[in-house]
């Protein structure tokens, strides 16, 4: 029972971890490089629902569902927007540059949006009154009982219907045929006449879009927060789409939701001090012995 | 004959090099048009400048469609590529993770209007739109010869395959004008024969417009109506194949002086 309750927690946890690493596993496909301002893209989402779920309710609109869809669709529309300005003013001029240089540009952005947010929105925690109240407890009243909240059950279904929303788009329609085509040859694909900046803006939209479902989710979750928690949650995400398989989109889903797993048992069965530890270990491990990730492409090339 | 593409003193240099030195021809519609040269001769560059992947240093590519004419020097691949240009490489680059039918799916690609949303909630209009795209798809692979291996993944097709899917990816964005690479790179004499047909059959049956670099000089003289020859980035000979063929210049670069 006991376990069960952490692979619970553990799915929940994997679900944000896995919609973020989409994001960065979508831009390492097709750019080559970490935009290591995602963790903010994601913390800005956050911060965006709750700004607009405190905003219907001054307007008046009390129906929870109500309130849920416009924060939700809002957020993911205001930062696929920010998303979508990050790459053109920090890393599209630096298209051509040595690899280096939009590397050290994503860092120069997350402190930026870090410090933009901090100023804006204040440095002390942000609290959301939990709109979703409630959850099923299974077993015995008397003894342990699984709980599985409302709001976890949600955020379960959300993220494995984006998943396999997403899938469905990059497998089956024009713009994720372009999408795969950029990311296998950028040049080529040009050739055949797709617009690879067009594409690459693309790109940015839906890793922001699905970062920022992730922060409004976890608002909802846990119901705070504050400037910095984009940087704890961007690595994680990192790490988990490493383990998945950096570039690839399957990857960066299993990887999500397996470092969550691992976290949950992690501080389930040892101690809570210790799960960053299990995450960071992972990373590492993963890195020397199976450094394609689980899914990733074995990249050969021939000269 | 009516011009396609005029080429006037086109020069490309990389630092001091000059790769591609004052190069003036013109592509007449619905020729095939070979351009052979020793190695190091600047045949693709020459090809970089035309599909604008390189910008030349000086000197002006002219592009005289049937719908408008411009300029392609100051144009990105893509922009090309949709005037009605569209070309292979002598190194394959195929998607090598997608498979033959979708390889070809991209090349139409910029034949397909339907935007994002209508990528997502696929309208009927959008859905007829991709069944079109598919069955097109399909008939360009059945023209390349290639209509069983739709389904098969690029990097898996045997290598004559891989060479006549390029041909297929490059047909679908429907061009005027098919530049080949050294399409014949490789490939056993009797896959070369099978090439040698398929490239005129392009031209007869399509109507297209072929540029054509080629070493083997067997396909090179069947198949060209014209040809021109570079040697060290400059234009030493051009015409009918027959009268190339005895010219003391292109001997000489070939073979070296003490043949002339």
């Amino acid at each position: 029972m006991y376990f069960l309750q952490q692979c619970i927690n553990g799915l929940t946890l994997g679900s944000i971890y896995a919609l973020i690493a989409i994001g960065y596993t979508m831009v390492y496909g097709i750019l080559g490089m970490i935009n290591f301002a995602h963790g903010e893209i994601y913390m800005i989402g956050a911060y965006l629902g709750i700004i607009v779920i405190g905003l219907a309710g001054v307007f008046g609109i009390t129906s929870t569902p109500v309130a849920l869809m416009l924060a939700i669709s809002l957020a993911v529309a205001i930062t696929s927007a920010y998303g979508w300005t990050m790459e053109k003013i920090a890393y599209h001029p630096l298209r051509n540059a040595p690899r280096l240089a939009p590397l050290i540009s994503a860092i120069g952005m997350s402190i930026f949006f870090q410090n933009f947010v901090q100023i804006g929105q204040g440095a002390k925690d942000l609290a959301l009154p939990p709109l979703i109240q409630g959850g099923f407890a299974i077993g015995d009243p008397a003894g342990f009982q699984i709980r599985f909240s409302h709001v976890q059950l949600l955020l379960i279904v959300v993220t494995v219907v984006v998943m396999a929303g997403l899938t469905l788009f990059i497998k089956g329609t024009k713009i994720g045929m372009a999408m795969r085509a950029t990311e296998q040859d950028r040049g080529m694909a040009a050739l055949l006449g797709i617009n690879p900046d067009r594409t690459i803006s693309q790109t940015f939209i839906i890793g922001s879009g699905l970062a920022a479902l992730a922060g409004v989710l976890v608002s909802l979750h846990y119901g705070l927060v504050n400037f910095s928690i984009g940087f704890l949650a961007g690595i994680k995400a990192f790490t988990a789409a490493v383990l998945g398989g950096i570039g690839s989109i399957p990857g960066a889903m299993l990887g999500g939701l397996l470092l969550g797993m691992i976290e949950a048992l992690a501080s389930a069965y040892f101690t809570t001090e210790y799960k960053d530890v299990f995450a960071f270990g992972i990373l590492a491990a993963v890195l020397i012995f199976k450094p394609n990730g689980l899914l990733g492409h074995n990249y050969v090339e021939k000269v | 004959m009516t011009p396609l593409v005029v080429l006037d003193r086109v020069s490309k240099h990389f630092g001091g090099l000059k790769a591609v030195e004052r190069i003036s021809f013109t592509i007449n519609q619905g020729l095939i048009t070979g351009l052979i040269g020793p190695n190091g001769a600047g045949k693709t560059t020459l090809f970089n400048c035309i599909t604008g992947m390189y910008q030349p240093t000086s000197g002006s590519i002219t592009w005289c469609g049937a719908e408008k004419s411009c300029l392609l020097n100051r144009l990105k691949p893509h922009q090309v590529t949709r005037l009605g240009l569209a070309r292979t490489f002598q190194n394959i680059r195929l998607f090598a993770n997608m498979t033959a039918l979708e390889n070809v799916m991209v090349g139409r690609h910029i034949q397909s209007r339907a935007g994002i949303l209508g990528a997502i909630f696929k309208p009927a209009r959008v859905r007829s739109e991709e069944q079109e795209i598919i069955s097109q798809a399909r008939r360009i692979l059945g023209l390349v010869g290639l209509a069983d291996r739709a389904g098969g993944l690029a990097k898996n097709l045997a290598y004559g395959e891989q060479r006549r899917l390029e041909i297929a990816r490059a047909l679908a964005t429907e061009p005027q004008l098919l530049l080949l690479d050294e399409p014949a790179a490789g490939l056993n004499p009797s896959e070369t024969e099978d090439l040698d047909a398929l490239i005129k059959k392009l031209q007869q049956e399509l109507r297209l417009t072929i540029l054509l670099i080629e070493h083997d000089m067997k396909l090179v003289m069947n198949i060209s109506d014209e040809i021109v020859v570079l040697d060290h980035g400059e234009l030493i000979a051009q015409g009918p194949p027959a009268v190339v063929a005895r010219d003391r210049h292109v001997i000489a670069a070939y073979l070296g002086e003490e043949f002339c």
